[in-house]
């Protein structure tokens, strides 16, 4: 019988991959024999986890430092054949609230982060022919959510910037994709926000929340050549959620 | 463990439209990945890689006939765990002023009616297993209309609508309703319409051959994409992105 889906040889760069659905995309392409080198301004996994220990490197980059990105991309050793940018803050701000510093702050971190880090690793020659990128983007690009001004625009712009760059990079069979999920059930909520998550879940979503996993099989999908003619894509993820549909 | 999640052996898969193109391709691989494959076509098939394999289970038919609808429920299995609704044409590419009543009705016919009543059929006889994945073929042209397809997209166009609403419809019961969308394949569709290579070169990752475009069908029909429904997968080379004249 033939395997589905193999990243095996494959040097893959993970950038905010220290918790959430970012470390399930790093041990989801381990598992598939990727080569990983996470990126967090951590450096390291929280919790900790050994898992797939030999095929995962930890480094150390905040993605906001837009000085520092060349000699970052300079250090790494072999070129890459796969790029996942997940690197996000929310920066929730009713407009009544909001502050230039916020507002910066969530573009730097989610939009200006993957357009330095792709200049660079095309500038300097550290992403292979063929290679596939994915950008972490959100439901938020695509409709109408309360409150949440800067993040949705930050992450629009990043869907939009995928196909830009999708046009950009065809010649040299580089693809571009985005993948826009709705709510996921992270780490990151606290345990005095479960109860509101499950509510959530009950009212609006018939497939349930999405698990990081996924996010991450998508993820591991688009870097594969199984989707080697896929680009300019922005996947919705929803688990059927009425909203959004 | 995301390997289990992409796993499809023992699955039980029914394909439309079997016997060639991209039917074929997909029905092949997921052979080859262990599923247990029911094939549904028009054409004969014979001769054929495909029939080697002891998990393909080959059913004629044409979908377009109740009576040959009906002859496939008698012939599935106790329940799919996925169906790939791919059967389908582009009817003759003719100007809006020639489109005759016939040719509307008849690609109405392939591309909508009968996908719609396939399915109903198969789920009103619960042969709809809770957890399984519908993946239906859309195209480019469902949503990217240009001179002379407006038949072709019009039906398109119809099934999309018409399926998005089903998989709100089935979200309940957990069952998945997802489209690809493909651009440019090397197929019978652009031989038959005389695609010029000039075209082609619209297509920015260039043409593929159908086996090399299954993938996004495998994912749709697999547990890697258990929280995805309602959603379009586009499969184009990037051909959509810059909105160009189609077929």
């Amino acid at each position: 019988m033939s395997e589905f889906i193999s990243l095996k040889e494959k040097n893959i760069l993970v950038v905010g991959a220290s918790s959430g659905i970012g470390k399930e995309i790093a041990l989801g392409a381990a598992e598939m024999g990727g080569n990983v080198t996470c990126v967090s301004r951590r450096g390291k996994f929280t919790p900790e986890t050994q898992d797939y220990g030999d095929k995962i490197k930890h480094t150390i980059l905040d993605v906001t430092d837009i000085v520092s990105i060349p000699s970052f991309v300079a250090s790494t050793n072999s070129p890459f054949d796969g790029l996942v940018y997940i690197s996000g803050i929310t920066g929730k701000s009713p407009i009544h609230l909001l502050e230039k510093q916020l507002l910066d702050n969530v573009i730097d971190t989610n939009l200006n982060g993957f357009l330095f880090l792709v200049k660079e690793l095309m500038k300097q020659r550290k992403f292979n022919l063929g290679g596939s990128i994915v950008a972490i983007s959100s439901i938020s690009a695509h409709v109408g959510i309360h409150g949440v001004a800067p993040y949705s625009l930050s992450k629009a712009a990043l869907s939009a910037s995928v196909r830009v760059l999708a046009q950009e990079f065809a010649r040299k069979k580089i693809r571009f994709n985005a993948i826009s999920p709705a709510m996921v059930r992270t780490p990151l909520f606290l345990e005095n926000e479960q109860e509101w998550l499950n509510q959530i879940e009950r009212d609006s979503y018939p497939l349930g929340l999405g698990n990081p996993e996924d996010i991450a099989a998508a993820t591991i999908f688009l870097l594969s050549e199984r989707a080697h003619y896929i680009t300019g894509i922005d996947l919705i993820m929803a688990g059927g959620c009425e909203w959004v549909s | 463990m995301l390997k289990e999640l992409f796993d499809l052996s023992g699955k039980k898969i029914l394909v439309t439209g079997a016997s060639k193109g991209i039917g074929y391709a997909v029905a092949l691989d997921l052979v080859k990945l262990g599923a247990e494959v029911y094939g549904f076509s028009r054409s004969e098939i014979k001769e054929q890689e495909i029939l080697t394999y002891s998990n393909f289970h080959y059913i004629q038919g044409d979908m377009t006939s109740e009576e040959d609808r009906k002859s496939l429920l008698e012939k599935s299995p106790e329940f799919y765990d996925g169906v790939f609704l791919n059967a389908g044409a582009s009817g003759s590419i003719s100007p809006f002023h020639m489109v005759s009543e016939n040719d509307l009705r008849d690609i109405f016919e392939l591309n909508f009616f009968s996908p719609y009543l396939l399915l109903q059929d198969l789920y009103k006889n619960k042969k709809l297993k809770s957890g399984s994945s519908i993946v239906a073929s859309s195209a480019i042209a469902g949503y990217l209309s240009t001179i002379a397809t407006s038949a072709y997209s019009g039906s398109k166009g119809a099934l999309n609508g018409a399926f998005r609403g089903i998989s709100a419809d089935l979200a309940k019961r957990k069952i998945r309703v997802n489209f690809v969308a493909y651009g440019y394949v090397d197929t019978d569709l652009l031989k038959n319409n005389n695609v010029s290579d000039e075209k082609k070169l619209f297509q920015p990752l260039g043409v593929p051959q159908p086996s090399e475009i299954t993938g996004g069908v495998i994912y749709l029909l697999s547990q890697a994409s258990k929280w995805v429904t309602g959603s379009t997968l586009v499969i184009d080379g990037g051909i959509g992105l810059r909105k160009v004249p189609f077929l």
